[in-house]
C-alpha cells in the first residue's frame, strides 16, 4: 500500500502545528523523529483520521483518502500516544471489543488474540482488569490492539513509552517482522527505536519535514562530523552554550565530550563514527538555524 | 450485537452499576411501600371487614339512597376533623374505615354529578360534563366544520363511550398510581437515568479510547448504533426496575390487586382519562409509556454526551434540563399560552404519563383535534429521530485533538 501525505497543514486557532508536510510511504518501517511539540503527533493523528488537516490530503495508493475512509479504516493499526483502558474491562474483553470495532471475523477473534497475547507476554494477565495493569503491559495490550486486524497501515504514536529495555527489544523484532510487506510509521523521540528498523526517516520539526532519508543517509550525510575531544567541567560549561554535545564522559579529572560541529572544534579532537543519534541532533540544529 | 453486549457491560453490567441499580431498586420498593401505608394502617384498623364489605355492596352504578348517608356521615366526619390538617383527616379515616367508606362514596357521587353536569365551576374555555357539552355543541350547530364543534363533538363521544362513572374497590391501584406523580418520576427515575447513561461517549474521552474507536473500521457509524441500543436498554431496564419494585411495595402494603379489571376511571388521578380500557390496561399502557418517555429522554442524555468532554458536565446539564423543564409545568396561564409547545412537549412533560393520558386535552392539528397521547407519540417519535440523527452526525465529525 503507497500512503502519499501532500501538503498537509494543521492550524490550532493561530497557531500553526503543521505547515505543507508532503512525503510518501510504501512498505518498510518509517520513523518519524522530532522534538516535542513539532507537530509529529498531530501528523499521525491526521494519518489515523482522527483528525482533519486543515489543508492538503492524504492519498491511498492515489486515490484521496477521504473517498475510500472506511476502507481505509479496515486497513489500519493505530496506537495513539495516550491509551487508558475502561475500568470494567479485563485485557481479553478489551482485545474482544476492539476486534468487535475492527469488524473481525467472528472465528478469527479468538486464535489471534491467542497469538498476540503471546507475542506481547500478555497470556497469563488476559483475565485481569486492564486498569490494574502496569505502564508497560498497558503498553504492550495497545500494540496488541494495533495488530489485531493485521493491518497494512499500523501508525504507533511513542509505541515504547514505559517499555523496559528488554519490552522495548521484543517491540523492534515484532515491527521489523509485521513490516516485511506492510506499512509502518513510528513516531519517536527515543532515536535507538528506529535506528535499527527504519527504512527510512522523516525528520519532523515545527510542523515541517526536514529530510526524508534512509537512516544510513543521514548517519552517512554526517560522517566527518562527529568530534572526540576532552575537557575540564569549566570550559565544558562554557562550550555547550554554542556547541551541539551529544555525550559527555567522565575520565578521570577531565570530560570526553562528543561534539557534533562542521568543522574542527579543537586541535586535539579525533573524528568519531556518528550514529543516529548524532545525525537527529545536527538535523535538528540545521533547522531550527543554530549555529553547527 | 457484539459491540452492544460491550457498550451494555460499559454502562450497565459491572459490578458497581448493578450495585447502585440493586440500591435503586430496594428504594423503588420502600417508596412503593411508604407511599401506601395509609392502606396499611387502614388493614390493621377495626371495622376493615366491614369496610370491604359495604365496598363489596355498593360496588357498581351509583344508588342514589346509598350517596345520601354517605353525604351526611362524611359532611359530619369534615365538620368534626375542621380543626385538623389533611394529612390527620386522611390518617382519620384510615383509623375508621367504615367513615372512609361514605367519605369515598361521598366523593364517587360528585364525580358521577360532574359526569353528567360538569364542575361546579365550569371553565368556558374548556367545557366539561355531558349535559354541558350537549349544550355547547347546540350553539355551535351552525359551525359544523369547525374545530370547535369537532373538539368538543369527540368529548361528548368519548364521555358517553365511557359511560357513568361505577363504584369499585381499586386500592392497590390508586397506590399504584402515584408511581406516575412528577415528584417520582423526575427525582427518581430521570435523574437516575441521567445519572447512569451520562458516560455513554465521554467515558471514551475519558479513557483516550477515542482515537482507537474513531479509527476502527465500525468507529464512525456501528458504534453509534450500539450506544443508542445500550441507552434505551438501559432507560428500559431502570424503567422496569422503578415500577417493579413500586409495584412489589404497594403490593406488600395492600396485600391484593383487586380492581385490577374495572374500567380506567377508576384508576386514581385518570378519573377524566379519555382512555378506553381497564385499570390493569391503564397501568400496563403507563409503564410502557414511560419506558417510552425514559428512552427518548436517554437518547437526549445519549447525544449531550456525544458533545460533552466529560460525565458531570453531562449530568450537570441534564439536571439543569429536568430542573428546568418541571419548573415550566408551574407556569402561569399567560406563560403557558406563550410557549405551551415547550411546556407541553418537553422531555421532563413526556414522562410524565398522569397528565398527559389523566385528562381529555386536545391539539388542533390542521382543524382536527388530536389527543394530548397521540400529539405526545408523535412528538417522541420526532425528538428521538431528530437526536439519533444529530448523535450519528456527531460521531461522524468528531475529532481528537
Amino acid at each position: 500500500m503507497k500512503l502519499t501525505i501532500q501538503n498537509i497543514s494543521k492550524n490550532y486557532g493561530k497557531k500553526r502545528a503543521l505547515n505543507g508536510v508532503s512525503f510518501e510511504m510504501e512498505n518498510g518501517v518509517y520513523g518519524l523523529l522530532g522534538p516535542n511539540g513539532a507537530g509529529k503527533s498531530t501528523l499521525i493523528r491526521i494519518l489515523a483520521g482522527v483528525t482533519k488537516a486543515s489543508g492538503g490530503e492524504v492519498l491511498v495508493n492515489g486515490k484521496n483518502k477521504k473517498s475510500c475512509d472506511r476502507e481505509f479504516r479496515a486497513t489500519l493499526g493505530y496506537l495513539p500516544q495516550s491509551l487508558d483502558f475502561y475500568p470494567e474491562f479485563s485485557g481479553l474483553d478489551y482485545l474482544r471489543f476492539v476486534a468487535a470495532l475492527k469488524g473481525i471475523k467472528n472465528d478469527e477473534v479468538e486464535p489471534k488474540i491467542k497469538k498476540l497475547a503471546e507475542q506481547v507476554r500478555l497470556t497469563h494477565d488476559l483475565h485481569r482488569k486492564c486498569v490494574n495493569y502496569s505502564g508497560g503491559m498497558k503498553r504492550r495490550l495497545g500494540i496488541a490492539q494495533a495488530l489485531l486486524n493485521d493491518p497494512e497501515i499500523l501508525i504507533l504514536d511513542e509505541p515504547t513509552a514505559g517499555l523496559d529495555p528488554h519490552e522495548r527489544i521484543k517491540f523492534r523484532n515484532l515491527v521489523s517482522i509485521f513490516s516485511r510487506d506492510r506499512t509502518v510509521l513510528l513516531s519517536t523521540h527515543i532515536v535507538s527505536d528506529i535506528d535499527c528498523i527504519a527504512k527510512e526517516t522523516v525528520m519532523i520539526k515545527d510542523g515541517r519535514v526536514g529530510r526524508m532519508e534512509s537512516t544510513q543517509s543521514f548517519v552517512d550525510a554526517i560522517g566527518g562530523k562527529v568530534w572526540l575531544m576532552k575537557m575540564t567541567v569549566d570550559e565544558l560549561v562554557e562550550y555547550q552554550n554554542d556547541h551541539i554535545i551529544s555525550n559527555v564522559i567522565p575520565t578521570g579529572d577531565k570530560m570526553e565530550v562528543r561534539v557534533v560541529s562542521d568543522a574542527k572544534p579543537a586541535a586535539d579532537a579525533v573524528v568519531a563514527m556518528p550514529t543516529l543519534e548524532d545525525a537527529y541532533l545536527y538535523e535538528f540544529n540545521a533547522m531550527a538555524g543554530d549555529v553547527v | 450485537m457484539k459491540l452492544f453486549k460491550y457498550e451494555m457491560k460499559k454502562l450497565v453490567w459491572h459490578k458497581n452499576r448493578i450495585i447502585l441499580l440493586a440500591v435503586m431498586f430496594v428504594i423503588f420498593t420502600l417508596l412503593g411501600l411508604w407511599t401506601s401505608s395509609g392502606t396499611f394502617e387502614l388493614r390493621g384498623s377495626d371495622g376493615y371487614s366491614e369496610y370491604i364489605n359495604l365496598v363489596q355492596q355498593y360496588s357498581g352504578t351509583l344508588d342514589s339512597e346509598q350517596l345520601q348517608e354517605s353525604n351526611e356521615i362524611a359532611e359530619q366526619a369534615k365538620a368534626k376533623q375542621r380543626q385538623g390538617d389533611n394529612d390527620s383527616f386522611i390518617l382519620y379515616l384510615n383509623q375508621n374505615p367504615v367513615v372512609k367508606f361514605h367519605y369515598d362514596y361521598a366523593n364517587f357521587g360528585k364525580r358521577v354529578y360532574e359526569y353528567w353536569n360538569g364542575p361546579e365551576y365550569q371553565d368556558e374555555s374548556d367545557i366539561k360534563g355531558v349535559y354541558p357539552l350537549q349544550d355547547k355543541l347546540k350553539t355551535l350547530e351552525n359551525r359544523q366544520d369547525s374545530y370547535e364543534y369537532k373538539y368538543y363533538q369527540k368529548r361528548l363521544e368519548t364521555e358517553l363511550s365511557q359511560g357513568e362513572p361505577i363504584f369499585t374497590y381499586t386500592q392497590f391501584w390508586n397506590n399504584f398510581a402515584s408511581a406516575f406523580d412528577i415528584s417520582r418520576v423526575v427525582f427518581l427515575l430521570l435523574m437516575t437515568l441521567a445519572f447512569v447513561i451520562a458516560p455513554v461517549f465521554t467515558q471514551e474521552i475519558k479513557t483516550d479510547m477515542n482515537s482507537i474507536v474513531l479509527c476502527s473500521f465500525k468507529g464512525r457509524s456501528e458504534i453509534v448504533t450500539a450506544k443508542l441500543l445500550s441507552v434505551c436498554s438501559t432507560a428500559v431496564i431502570l424503567t422496569a426496575l422503578y415500577f417493579s419494585g413500586y409495584f412489589i411495595g404497594a403490593f406488600i402494603a395492600t396485600g391484593n390487586i383487586v380492581g385490577f379489571n374495572a374500567p380506567a376511571r377508576c384508576f386514581a388521578t385518570f378519573e377524566g382519562t379519555a382512555m378506553d380500557t381497564t385499570v390493569v390496561g391503564m397501568a400496563i399502557l403507563g409503564v410502557l409509556w414511560t419506558m417510552l418517555a425514559a428512552v427518548v429522554f436517554g437518547l437526549l442524555i445519549c447525544l449531550i454526551s456525544a458533545y460533552a468532554k466529560n460525565q458531570t458536565s453531562v449530568f450537570g446539564l441534564s439536571v439543569v434540563f429536568i430542573l428546568t423543564f418541571s419548573m415550566m409545568g408551574f407556569s402561569p396561564d399567560y406563560i403557558h399560552a406563550t410557549i405551551w409547545p415547550l411546556i407541553d412537549f418537553n422531555f421532563v412533560t413526556l414522562s410524565l404519563f398522569g397528565i398527559i393520558f389523566s385528562g381529555s386535552t386536545m391539539y388542533n392539528f390542521f382543524g382536527m383535534p388530536l389527543s394530548y397521547g397521540m400529539s405526545a407519540f408523535v412528538v417522541c417519535i420526532v425528538l428521538s429521530l431528530v437526536v439519533v440523527f444529530l448523535t450519528y452526525l456527531v460521531q461522524k465529525r468528531r475529532q481528537v485533538v
